[in-house]
């Protein structure tokens, strides 16, 4: 079984490091937030995945801790970036009032 | 019944490691943002319920399955939140798309998102399906901003008068 385990990580390290290449070349925020999601939804498998190759099960209460960071900080992203349209209107709106 | 275990579970997990990494091929070769979004979500789905459900056959009867089945419920209601904020958002600050309505032809605002400019933002007033609360408040300030100019225009106005009948 441990070749499985072994080609099941190489091949989420292998994803993980297209998801880090994506986010530093992509061309919009959103793409670099969908990069950075996807690359926490692959270190919560890879965890579990080196969990059982390594035999030490304690590994998945930190996959589990990782997965709930992950989508908090999604979350925290995606707000400041939606509501950056309305306050740059706002903010023009103000400096064409002065 | 061990060996048959084994290689079901050899079978899910090579599966979901083929779905992750054609996942993360995808991401890095599509053309523009939202047919990202669709192959990211692919190993979300895929490769995730595949990766865990292939470990769970291996944890035997202990709290490990337990674990591996409380990380899969979780994977599951966060990632398509997760994913329907991301397109929200990308939707309301206007993310342009590739692609083309049902005659073929292609959309009439479709330009390609100009380089180096790290996000493409067109006010979200003008995106028809996003009157939000923050819009209406915008609109409610400039309506008051209005009022308040009007005033303001007829002591212009006033001052100008005087001024006319002194000079005359």
């Amino acid at each position: 079984m441990e070749w499985v385990y072994f080609g099941t990580s190489i091949a989420i390290l292998v994803t993980m490091v297209l998801a880090v290449v994506r986010g530093l070349i992509g061309p919009t925020i959103f793409d670099r937030v969908l990069a950075v999601n996807m690359f926490g939804t692959k270190t919560v498998l890879f965890l579990a995945v080196i969990s059982f190759l390594s035999g030490r099960p304690d590994f998945l209460d930190l996959a589990l801790a990782y997965a709930l960071i992950n989508f908090i900080g999604v979350f925290a992203v995606l707000l400041f970036f939606q509501s950056r349209g309305v306050r740059r209107e706002a903010e023009a709106e103000r400096e064409a009032d002065k | 019944m061990e060996l048959l275990l084994d290689i079901a579970s050899a079978v899910l997990l090579l599966t979901g490691g083929f779905f992750v990494f054609v996942g993360g091929f995808g991401v890095m070769r599509m053309p523009e943002f939202f047919t990202r979004m669709h192959a990211a979500s692919l190993t979300d789905t895929g490769g995730a319920a595949l990766i865990l459900v292939g470990l769970m056959l291996q944890g035997g009867l202990t709290l490990v399955p337990l674990k591996l089945a409380a990380i899969f419920l979780f994977l599951f209601l966060t990632s398509p939140t997760a994913s329907y904020a991301l397109a929200n958002a990308a939707l309301l600050s206007g993310v342009k798309t590739a692609c083309r309505n049902e005659t073929g032809t292609q959309l009439p605002e479709n330009k390609p998102v100009a380089a180096g400019s790290n996000l493409t933002t067109t006010p979200v007033s003008k995106v028809s399906a996003s009157k939000t609360d923050t819009d209406k408040a915008v609109a409610k300030k400039t309506a008051k901003k209005a009022v308040a100019r009007k005033p303001a225009k007829k002591a212009v106005k006033k001052t100008a008068k005087k001024a006319a009948r002194k000079k005359s």
